[in-house]
């Protein structure tokens, strides 16, 4: 993927390394690092284990159960981790365990990400270990995945916002988008929807006051931006429905499938065929660790755009997958073949040269075919369709009771949990809650099916919104029998092969988020689609011309402006010149998917030239990743 | 529910039907969650029930699902139990049907689905 011309977005990772590198250098000799697992990802994604080395690491562990054997550490001890009051008393577990060793005098260094907390102190200080650590935090907030898509790799903010109503990731997207807004200038609009969206919106108001105050800024420092039109911040608690429903853009049926974590996915060696491919990069700096090489036989495949291949691919709906896979397989063919034509040396040399990116190229091929071979495996079992039908039926907004048949059927035949959760969770969303009656029967075939435990789990969706008795339809829950007519989510026609609407992602249903977006970047193009034909809705800026329509959306909606002084901002536009593109910043708090991914670079890709779009999100989530948040986590 | 899930993570069977029963309680004095202090008691008959299982046929069956239970009692060709299992905790003819039919598949009993 091209970097985007407005905005480079690598410098962040650059950045990253380097505050990374500067604490290693920060303590003297070898050291051994201690790695939060949820971390090693985001590590891997800046720096490679040779960078590190570079740096005094000597070993990577894990922090986790169980304390180091101490004759493994050097003297150093340079913990990495997330701030939870679980890493804390592993932390002090470790450093008490250090301290009994006798003539091992060891130092320990704890680095908080992205900040450090009053808790974690706290109970540092109740194990009695505060004062032989020296505590320090490495602010990572944003990690780019790619040129165009920013995440700040907070695997359980969704969790945490609708279920524990925990809202310290608001806080960590808030800063995260201050970072941006330091570098480029300010957002001149601010547009979203959602109460926690607004919270968002708020939290960054504020702080930009409270950064002016603290640096002592001239107005110049922070005027809005040239080069960044507006943010569009959507809530994932406005838009549930999206990853509840299956995915189906190759990528999306990847996630679902075998699960992509920190744009990379673990296969099984047979999958991609046992041959030397060595994949690109797969070596990162966590896999190279001492303890996952002896854990799993699995290959860690990489997926980002340096797979051009994968570039072509990853956003296509999953009918067209194989032709392409075909054609390209023809066309390597059809290179190979050059050869016998070559005659001259000079024509030998220069087939030569290409070999090496044929064979690359030739290898991916291998992975992906292998990849998608396994994906239509599940895509032509009968467990797969039939969720897929009640999906769509559930989504077009035929007769929910109809459905309820095929889903206790799937149940009674085992279908795995999370599959089931998401349709119940979908009926319920999409229809304003199920019946009582229903509900009830549904509660105790999931009960019968699953297990008791679950009883918990069925809780937790309740408190999260997700599952529910009928109610009213109320201002603060999104009513999909009205949005869908206005936002026009449902397209009956889809060209797979050749996207005309964002709707091909998931075969006929266009995510609301990226409609909502599209009402405030593509009014023309939702005017023209919109069922009810309101014409031409052009000009006008922010949510102007879709107040209607958006009205069946919950949660507040709001467009504010951040202005600054006149003057600065014609100095800021004479320092880097009047730019015609424009970019959108888009947000998604609660994580977002695969699909509305490649939906929004579907709507940059059309709009090429005018406009560019920026994803920031605070994770990467689907369906099962939702349901797995309500279900408890227990032994057994 | 704190103490529900407790009992979920109790070691000891006796230790889990303790907390359990005492979920019972605490969820049918504040009598407002009947169907979950119901449900949480037939958690604990079906851990009896299970218990039970192991003692007489020697194979696992603890915390498994109901239907599990029941599919596994099917496989290895205890009708009887599974019966029982059955009017005791009242599962739906249909699911029954899909249950067996499931353990059929397994045990490459043809002529049973035939028969069926």
């Amino acid at each position: 993927m091209a970097p985007l011309e407005g905005l480079n977005t690598s410098y962040l990772k650059d950045q990253s390394l380097k505050k990374l590198l500067n604490l290693l250098e920060g303590v003297r000799g070898k050291k051994s690092l201690v790695l939060d697992r949820a971390l090693s990802g985001s590590v891997g994604l800046i720096a490679k284990f040779s960078t590190l080395q570079d740096y005094g690491v000597d070993t990577i562990f894990w922090l986790q159960d169980g304390v180091i054997e101490h004759t493994k550490l050097q003297k150093n001890v340079v913990v990495l981790c997330n701030a939870t009051s679980r890493n804390a008393r592993l932390v002090a577990a470790q450093v008490q365990a250090n301290s009994t060793i006798p003539g091992g005098e060891f130092e320990h260094s704890v680095f908080l990400v992205p900040r450090r907390t009053l808790v974690f102190e706290k109970i540092l200080e109740e194990q009695g270990v505060l004062g032989d650590v020296t505590i320090g935090e490495y602010p990572l907030y944003f990690i780019p995945l790619e040129p165009d898509l920013l995440s700040l790799e907070l695997e359980s903010s969704f969790e945490e916002l609708y279920l524990r109503k925990d809202y310290t990731s608001i806080f960590y997207s808030a800063k995260a988008l201050m970072e941006l807004q330091q570098k480029f200038g300010l957002f001149p609009r601010i547009i979203g929807k959602g109460d926690l969206a607004w919270k968002l919106a708020e939290t960054l108001m504020r702080m930009r006051n409270e950064v002016v105050v603290d640096e002592g800024l001239g107005p110049l420092d922070l005027a809005p931006s040239s080069i960044i039109e507006n943010i569009v911040i959507i809530e994932r608690g406005v838009d549930p429905v999206t990853p509840l429903l299956t995915q189906l853009t190759y990528e999306g049926l990847i996630d679902e499938t075998f699960g992509i974590k920190h744009s990379k996915v673990e296969l099984d060696p047979t999958i991609i065929g046992a041959g030397p491919t060595p994949a690109p990069n797969a070596a990162s700096s966590s896999s190279n660790t001492p303890i996952t090489t002896t854990a799993t036989k699995k290959r860690t495949v990489n997926l980002d755009s340096s797979d051009t291949l994968y570039e072509e691919l990853r956003d296509t709906n999953f009918t067209v997958v194989g032709n392409i896979l075909n054609k390209i397989a023809l066309r390597l063919s059809a290179d190979y073949e050059g050869r016998h034509q070559a005659k001259t040396v000079t024509e030998i040399r220069q087939f030569v040269s290409k070999l090496s990116g044929l064979q690359q190229e030739h290898a991916s091929l291998k992975v992906h075919t292998g990849m998608a071979e396994e994906i239509t495996k599940t895509t032509r079992s009968d467990f797969f369709n039939k969720c897929l039908e009640v999906q769509q039926n559930l989504a077009a907004g035929s007769d929910p009771s109809s459905q309820n048949g095929s889903i206790s059927e799937l149940m009674m035949r085992g279908t795995p949990v999370e599959t089931v959760l998401r349709l119940l969770t979908l009926e319920s969303v999409l229809c304003n809650g199920l019946r009582p009656k229903d509900l009830d029967n549904f509660k105790r075939e999931v009960r019968h099916a699953y297990g008791h435990q679950h009883i918990l789990t069925l809780d937790a969706l309740e408190k999260m919104g997700l599952l529910l008795p009928k109610h009213p339809a109320s201002l603060a829950r999104t009513n999909y029998n009205t949005v869908r007519k206005n936002l026009n989510l449902i397209v009956d026609e889809v060209n797979e092969q050749d996207p005309d609407d964002i709707a091909y992602v998931y075969s006929g249903y266009a995510p609301l988020s990226i409609r909502l977006v599209q009402c405030v970047v593509q009014k023309d193009a939702l005017g023209l689609a919109g069922s009810k034909g309101k014409g031409h809705v052009t000009g006008g800026s922010g949510w102007r011309g879709f107040e209607e329509a958006i009205r069946g959306v919950g949660g507040r909606t709001f467009d504010e402006i951040q202005s600054g002084e006149d003057k600065a901002v014609r100095a800021r536009m004479i320092l880097n010149g009047y730019n015609e593109r424009k970019l959108t910043v888009v947000f998604f708090l609660g994580g977002c998917t695969f699909t509305e991914i490649a939906a929004l670079r579907f709507l940059a890709k059309k709009d090429a030239g005018k406009r560019e779009i920026l994803i920031c999100t605070t994770g990467i989530i689907n369906g099962d990743k939702m349901m797995k948040a309500a279900i408890p986590n227990l032994k057994h | 529910y704190v103490v529900l899930e407790e009992a979920l993570m109790a070691d000891e069977l006796p230790k889990e039907l303790d907390k359990l029963s005492l979920t019972t309680k605490l969820l049918s004095d504040s009598k407002l969650h009947l169907v979950d202090a119901a449900a949480i008691s037939e958690f604990s008959a079906l851990l009896t029930f299970q218990e039970n299982l192991e003692r007489i046929l020697a194979s696992p069956y603890l915390h498994l699902s109901l239907n599990d239970t029941a599919l596994q009692l099917l496989k290895q060709n205890h009708s009887t139990q599974a019966n029982k299992l059955k009017s005791e905790f009242k599962i739906p003819d249909t699911t029954y049907t899909y249950l067996r039919l499931r353990a059929w598949i397994h045990r490459r009993d043809w002529p049973a689905i035939e028969e069926y």
